[in-house]
């Protein structure tokens, strides 16, 4: 299983000046999934996670993860939680943070117009042409071709999670069952790690997670359920 | 200039969204109100959230300092704090007699699981029908992708513009 990435940098910047960039932003990519993967025996979370690796050892990148999902552990009532199923795995927060911390380098590095997307989690700053917004489609849960919301914004963080891809994998920690109820969920704000983690929290929860994200606070949130009903936040950036 | 550069990585870091089942409790982080300690209770009950020392290093502790036990018999009840809860604020009241906790009682939603969707409970999203765009868009977020689902995918399409 692979994680595709997207990377769109609109900068009016020399051609040897992008190609740098985007080899800056997935050699990045490639050392966080050295380090963060749960399918590689020697990453640190995986050693982590069999005890050859004490927690306080780990580069200061894995320590800071870790700290991030106890906290949106308990800010969640722990719905998103990395010790599924006895192990260690952060994933539901990693992807979207490696994402955020690659376009915060690609603005610190001179590009203040991009679009960078893994698996779907989205982080957009600037213009893709003069004058526009970034368009993000949320796609359609029920048809890949299509999609369901249309968001813009210049300086926007886009996650979303849902079932309809691998079927009910999220499990309810609070039932140990498979959660069901929402098909996808979308979560827009400033940070794209908090962002995914919130979406992966609000499918846990199943149907009580509609008025959970409403709850949240400089976080908006768009979902459709199972049997195709559609509900979204009242400051949701709809283009 | 304008470049878009597209690759897929051999091993994800983060194809996995599972959330699973978590043995109850780890001490130091209370989590809803079932773990929660109802504290600032009786004094004499060992403390079991976080914060406290070992309770093998603490003989036990008797009532006095934090709160002189009431008269032998004297009955009392603690109100502990307000949860919320994704199906509604849940509070815990025990019931203290001498230094044993006689009763605890728990203020639940009122409608069960669909307690927060009644009428009145607060912010809620809006309702808006379903629709099926095909309009013109830069990206696309979606649940995660495979690699085979990458390839069926509206972003494939986009990135080999």
């Amino acid at each position: 299983m692979g994680t595709a990435i997207s990377l769109d940098i609109a900068d009016p910047l020399p051609d040897d000046v992008v190609t740098g960039l985007a080899d800056d932003v997935f050699a990045w990519m490639r050392e966080v999934d050295e380090r963060f993967s749960t399918y590689k025996e020697t990453s640190e979370i995986s050693r982590i996670a069999a005890g050859t690796l004490p927690a306080a050892e780990a580069s200061p990148d894995v320590t800071d993860v870790l700290a991030a999902c106890a906290d949106l552990w308990r800010e969640t009532d722990g719905y998103f939680d990395i010790q599924a199923a006895g192990g260690l795995d952060p994933s539901g927060y990693v992807k979207g943070w490696a994402v955020q911390v690659a376009s915060d380098r690609l603005l610190a590095a001179g590009s203040a117009n991009h679009c960078v997307n893994a698996g779907g989690d989205v982080r957009v700053r600037g213009h893709p042409r003069p004058g526009e917004p970034w368009r993000v489609g949320v796609r359609h849960p029920f048809d890949p071709t299509a999609v369901c919301f249309v968001l813009a914004g210049t300086d926007l963080a886009v996650a979303t999670s849902g079932t309809y891809e691998r079927g009910p994998h999220v499990v309810d920690p609070r039932r140990g069952v498979p959660a069901v109820g929402l098909s996808s969920v979308t979560v827009t704000g400033p940070d794209l790690g908090r962002a995914d983690a919130y979406a992966t929290a609000a499918v846990a929860m199943g149907e009580a997670g509609i008025d959970w994200l409403a709850t949240l606070h400089g976080y908006e949130s768009a979902v459709v359920t199972d049997d195709g009903r559609s509900y979204r936040s009242d400051l949701l950036p709809q283009a | 200039m304008r470049r878009a550069v597209f690759a897929i990585l051999g091993t994800a870091a983060a194809t996995s969204l599972l959330v699973g089942l978590k043995a109850n409790a780890d001490p130091q982080q209370p989590t809803g109100v079932a773990q929660q300690d109802p504290a600032p209770g009786p004094a004499s009950a060992p403390p079991s959230s976080a914060g406290g020392a070992p309770a093998g290093q603490q003989p036990a502790q008797p009532a006095q300092p934090a709160a002189p036990p009431p008269a032998a018999g004297g009955t009392r009840k603690i109100e502990g704090d307000t949860v919320g809860t994704p199906y509604g604020a849940v509070t815990v009241t025990i019931t203290v007699s001498g230094d044993k906790i006689t009763d605890i009682t728990a203020v639940l939603p009122t409608a069960g699981e669909s307690g927060p969707r009644s009428a009145d409970a607060g912010p809620k999203l809006r309702k808006q029908a379903l629709a099926r765009q095909s309009a013109a868009i830069d990206t696309v977020s979606g649940a995660t992708y495979t690699s085979q689902a990458y390839k069926e995918s509206l972003q494939s399409a986009l990135d080999q513009r």
